[in-house]
Parts: C-alpha cells; structure tokens; sequence
C-alpha cells in the first residue's frame, strides 16, 4: 500500500504521521528535538512507519513542515507552516473556520477558506509572550509541568496582572510575586490571561469568521483555552491531536503537489 | 560572506535602474569637490523639492542624510553607525536614518570634520547649513537640532502644510496654505542670501524649475507605462531610478537620464516584456522599503510569479500641475510651493471618495490598487518610523473592505537590518499566495475587474 507521510520539524518537537487518503491517520509519533534536526526529523519518521508497520518504500509522498524542515534528507516537499497548519486543521475539523495555532516559536491566527486554504493569517511579532515559549519558561521557574499549569489556572482566584508584555520581563516579576506570597494557581491564571489578551489581539486583526479551532502545543493547554475563550467571548474548539495538525497538513500539501504534477 | 552579501542586493530588471545608483554618488562626490573648492554644502531632509532646489540655484550643493543612510544599509555598512548613535544614547527606536546620521555625524566630529577613509560612498562633508522640512514626520523636527551634538551650524526649518481630505477642500484652505509657503520659501531665500552674502539667482531658478518639471513629466509617465500588464518593473527598479528624481529633478544629466528609463520602460511594454518572466500576481508595497535586503523581491518574484508593479507614494512624483495651476504663475517660489503642495494633496479626491484620512499615505494607495490591478498589499511597518507605520493597519482594512485586496505584513526597518527577519518573511508570503488567490476569486465574484 502507498501513503503519504508528513514531517513538522519544530523548534522544540518533531512531529511524524501517516496518512492514507482513504481510511485517514495510520500513525504519528512526536519526539523532542533536542538540538538536532536532521536526526529528530529521521528518528520520528521511522517511529511512525514502524508503528504502522509500514517502511519508507510504501512512502508515495513526504511533505516537511515547521523551522526544522530543510535539514530532512531525502526527496519531500517542503511548504510554509501557515498553510500546512491550515490544511491540517481543516482535514481533522472540516467545520473549523480559523484557527489559531500556538506553537512553541509563535502563534498564528489564520482565516480558512472552505477548502481548507488561507484566507488571510496573522503572525506573532518577535515576542516569546505571545507563543508557548513563555509557558515553558514560567512552568520551569514555578517548578511545575506544562500538563499542571491547565488545572491550576482553573483555580486561580485572583489571577495576577503583569505589567510588563514581555517574557523575559514576566519571568523576574514572577520571581518578585512569588517572593510577595501570589499563589501558583494565581501566577499562571495570570500569565494565561496576559497570553490570551495578546493572541485576542491577533484575533481581531485577522477578523476571524465561523468556528474557531485551537491547535499546536499551547492548545492542550486547557487553562489557556479556556482564557482565549473569555478573550474572545466565543467556544474555542480543540483539534482532535492538536500537535499533528502541521504534519497532517504537510502530507495532504505534498499529495496535492503530487496531484498537480 | 560576500556571497550572501550579493545575494541579498536586488538584481533590477531594468538596465537603467541599475546605472541609477551613479545619481547618489554623484551627489557625494560633487559635495566633497565643493567643499574642496571654498563652495558650500548644506545636508537637506527629503523636503519634496521645496529648498534644495532654491538652494542649489544659489550655487549650494545639497546631500541628502536619508539618501545616505539608504546607501549605508544597502551596502550593508550601517550598522556602525547605528551602533554609535545609541552609544552616543540614542535609543534604537529613534528612526533608523537619524540613528545612521547621528553616528556618521559623530565620527566625522571625532576626526576633526575629515571624513573618515572607510566612510561609505566616499561620505558626507561637513555642512554649512542643515536644511529640515516639517512634512510627512515628526521625528524629523528634532534629528537636525539633534545634530547640533555634534555640528555648530545653523538649522533652517521649511514648514508645509499638510491638511485632511474634507479640510482640502474648505473654502480659501489652499490658497492660504500657498501663500504660507510662498512666505516660508522667501524667508529661506533671505535666510540663504545673509549666509552665503549673495543675492538669488531668480533666471538659476527658473532654469532648475523647468527641468525638474520636464524631469517628472518624464518620471510620471514611466508610472503610467508600468500600469501595463506584466509590468514593466519592478519596486526594487523604482526605488533605484527615485534617487535621481528625488535628489537631483533640477540636473540636465537626469533629464537625459529619464529619456532613457522611458525609452527603455516603453519598449518593453510595447514589446509585451515581463519583469518577472509569467507574471501570475501584482502586488504593492507600503511604504519605506528594507534597503539592506532588496534581494528578497527577487527571491519572491522567482519563487511565486509576483511582480511588485507599484510602490511607496512617498517617492513618487506627483501627477503633472494642473495647467491652470500653472498659469500666469510668475513667481518661481509660488510655483514650487504649488507642486509640493499639490504632492501631499493630489489624493485629495480619493480621499474624500473612499472617506480616508490621511490623504498621504493612504488615499493614493486606493488609486493605485485598481490602476494597477493590484492582487495584493505588502505592509512593511518600521519599527523607527511612526508616519511610515500608523497608516498601513488602516490601509490594510479599506483596501479589503472597499476593494477585496488583501495585505500581508512584514516588519522590518529601513536601515536596521537586524530588526528584519528574511526566513519569517519569506514564509509569510509563501502563505500569503493563497491568500490572493483566495481574494482574487471574492473579487471576481463582487464583479470589480480584476
């Protein structure tokens, strides 16, 4: 049987799945990065076939995604991950009608047309506060995991306000709120708000229409979710595997290539 | 090194743009050999023809610090400028082509007013007098007394007048904005003449005037070839031919020099000759472009099709004077005051169309996008610069509100390269493909023609 592989190569996780065009996702897998590319890229791909039992021979077409992705070897078609994460979003959540993508470099908000196309996007400027970084970075000062911080931020009472839209600058005032007593809970419901204000933001801009999906690493992140949702004032829908929707879109990108070609 | 150094300049499509950078160091050169010469020098903002010109009809040579700073960050040398500026304590916010000023002026102080060997383009001489503008930006009111830092001349400023589309048409509004400038250009001549002990050289005047008008007859029409699809050039082509008309419209050489870029514009229309070889979108660019890395556009041209077929109404010429404007206009300073002023206000009509304020920046682009079928904007907001920035998210909307033309949006600066990411760049215009496409199809839909 011939598939269609797709590779998101991020900053911080690659990403592997493996699609059929009829009966959807085989298989995926997800890896850390950890410093390098090229090995992060081959390692996830071949845990993916394997989990499948498939080898690269029954790979029709390899679509490559994300920071990472010009360090792929081999024959695959490469493409932005705006579009990808379009296309992705739209195969797993055909009623979506934006999407708003919080990955670990920045966040994208993208309009969707009805074929899953790019109607119009807005990208995070250079600012860590506005993508997962930002989580990463508070999650390791509060000694918590990235997995804790949803729950806690549910039960925040008097979430804390941030002066600052910076997160290096968040990062030494979290420091000076833990020293003046603010609770955990409080400290990330604060730190959520600070991120859903700035990605609310970006929202507008892009004058989202129709049904919104959340996806990337930041959308497993319920607490988060939940403050895009107050920002927002609308249902924000979590994809169904939201850290694939980049890869899912690389594959169906290098199918429709190959499809043109 | 040197290799990405070439990749990242622009290739140009046409032969003349890429002969047009001999206008900028022309200017240089002419300003060191006057210095060298007992003659004086005066550095001038882009004052949109209003003083240089006068100045120069006196026996002045003008350099441009805004040209120079294009210069600096094309050739990739502005960075040390920029870097001693803000050691000097100028924050990075300040606007780029101050900051490269600023640095470049500090130096030259340091070395005693010799321009230092490894000085861009050969370098700026010291001035004798600074002469600042007032229109299209704030920061500019304060980089020339900024300058004061460092150099012991005097400043004049040319104020002008910049009013709202509803306002331009308030009864007796513009006929008192002319007289205000007729009386600011006289004070500046009078200014000149106790500076330099010598009366003005009205027929010298004359003379510049008219060939800077038959200048950008010639200029306004290469804009109107470039309507022609495909387009003839290219943004990146513009933005080398504008050194010429913008800094040197009153010098035979460029008269002779835009007979060439017409003739050269006309035959590939006639011809039917691409810029970009299939041209499959027309976009816009707005407004300051990233002179250090011009090689993008190429890049974006080869890589999707797209020809920027129209640009930054900043460094246009305007449309010719209406004839009656110029009619029995006797007074050299009138009808210079005239033509700058109609400059700011030829999208007037546009802007009381579409209901847009300002009428710079912003009411010209709603001509062009149908003029030139444009498919869709590139937004390039400036970290440094609020004039070029604050009207380009409204831009954004009126143009896919009235006209379906979408935009994407780059951040960058003029001169600093560091503030400008070319790999996000270049990702958000592989998306932003679709995203014409996509609007394209509503346009057609809407039944506008394009």
């Amino acid at each position: 049987m011939a598939v269609l592989a797709g590779l998101d190569v991020g900053s911080l996780l690659a990403k592997a799945v493996i699609l059929d065009e009829a009966e959807g996702i085989l298989a995926h897998s997800v890896r850390l990065v950890a410093g390098n590319f090229q090995t992060a890229a081959r390692d996830v791909l071949n845990a993916a076939l394997d989990n499948c039992g498939l080898t690269a021979g029954t790979v029709a077409s390899l679509g490559t995604t994300g920071l990472g992705a010009g360090f792929v070897n081999g024959p695959s078609l490469r493409n932005t991950e705006i579009s990808c994460q379009a296309r992705g979003v739209h195969y797993l959540l055909p009623r979506a009608g934006s999407v708003i993508e919080i990955g670990d470099q920045s966040t994208r908000v993208i309009r969707l047309t009805g074929q899953g196309k790019v109607a119009d996007c807005v990208i995070s400027d250079k600012c860590a506060m506005g993508s997962g970084r930002v989580l990463q970075v508070i999650a390791r000062v509060l000694r918590i995991t990235l997995e804790e911080m949803g729950g806690l931020s549910q039960e925040a009472t008097r979430p804390v306000s941030f002066s600052t839209g910076c997160s290096v600058f968040v990062e030494t005032e979290v420091i000076s709120r833990i020293a003046e007593g603010a609770g955990v809970a409080d400290i990330v419901g604060g730190l959520h708000r600070a991120m859903a204000v700035k990605i609310g933001g970006m929202a507008d801009k892009a004058r989202l229409e129709g049904d919104i999906a959340a996806a990337g690493g930041g959308a497993c992140d319920p607490g988060l979710v939940k403050m895009l949702e107050k920002v927002i004032g609308q249902k924000v829908l979590v994809v169904d595997r939201p850290l694939l929707t980049g890869a899912v879109g690389a594959a169906l990108m290098a199918a429709e290539s190959r499809g043109r070609g | 090194m040197e290799e990405k150094k070439k990749k990242r300049s622009s290739a140009k499509t046409l032969q003349t743009a890429r002969e047009a950078g001999y206008f900028g160091k022309k200017m240089l050169a002419r300003t060191r050999s006057a210095v060298e010469a007992g003659q004086p020098v005066g550095w001038a903002m882009v004052e949109w023809w209003l003083g240089a010109t006068i100045a120069k009809a006196m026996g002045v040579e003008m350099v441009f610090p805004e040209n120079y700073g294009a210069f600096c960050a094309a050739s990739r040398t502005a960075e040390a400028n920029l870097d001693y500026s803000e050691s000097d304590g100028f924050p990075s916010t300040l606007c780029g082509y101050a900051r490269n000023c600023l640095g470049y002026t500090r130096r030259l102080k340091e070395n005693g007013f010799v321009i230092p060997a490894d000085a861009t383009g050969g370098g700026m001489p010291k001035p004798d007098f600074l002469l600042a503008c007032g229109a299209a930006c704030d920061a500019r009111y304060k980089w020339f007394q900024a300058l004061g830092r460092y150099l012991d001349v005097p400043v004049w400023l040319l104020e002008f007048p910049q009013t709202g589309s509803r306002e331009y048409f308030l009864p007796g509004n513009k006929e008192e904005n002319i007289r205000f400038m007729v009386g600011e250009l006289r004070s500046f001549v009078s200014f000149l003449e106790s500076l330099l002990g010598r009366k003005m050289d009205w027929d010298a005047l004359a003379e510049r005037l008219d060939i800077l008008f038959k200048t950008h007859a010639l200029a306004h029409a290469v804009d109107r070839l470039r309507l022609a699809v495909p387009s003839p050039a290219m943004s990146t082509d513009f933005w080398a031919l504008m050194i010429p008309h913008l800094y040197l419209p009153d010098d035979p050489e460029t008269l002779a020099f835009y007979g060439r870029v017409y003739d050269e514009v006309k035959y590939k229309v006639d011809h039917n000759i691409g810029a970009v070889p299939n041209e499959r979108y027309r976009m816009m660019f707005a407004e300051l472009p990233p002179w250090h890395t011009l090689g993008f556009f190429d890049e974006v041209a080869e890589r999707h099709g797209v020809a920027f077929a129209f640009e930054s109404w900043n460094y246009h010429v305007p449309p010719p004077l209406p004839a009656g404007e110029k009619e029995g206009i006797g007074d050299p300073l009138e009808l210079i005051a005239r033509y700058s002023y109609h400059k700011f206000h030829h999208g007037a009509d546009a802007g009381v169309k579409y209901g847009v304020d300002p009428i710079i920046f912003t009411a010209p682009y709603l001509e062009y996008v149908q003029d030139y079928r444009i498919d869709g904007l590139m937004c390039h907001p400036l970290v440094s610069c609020r004039p070029a920035t604050y009207t380009l998210m409204h831009l954004r909307n009126v143009l896919l509100e009235k006209f379906k033309v979408p935009s994407v949006v780059v951040e960058g600066d003029i001169v600093d390269m560091r503030v400008f990411n070319e790999e996000e760049a270049h990702a958000k215009m592989d998306a932003f493909i679709e995203t014409m496409d996509y609007h394209r199809e509503l346009r057609r839909k809407e039944g506008l023609n394009w």
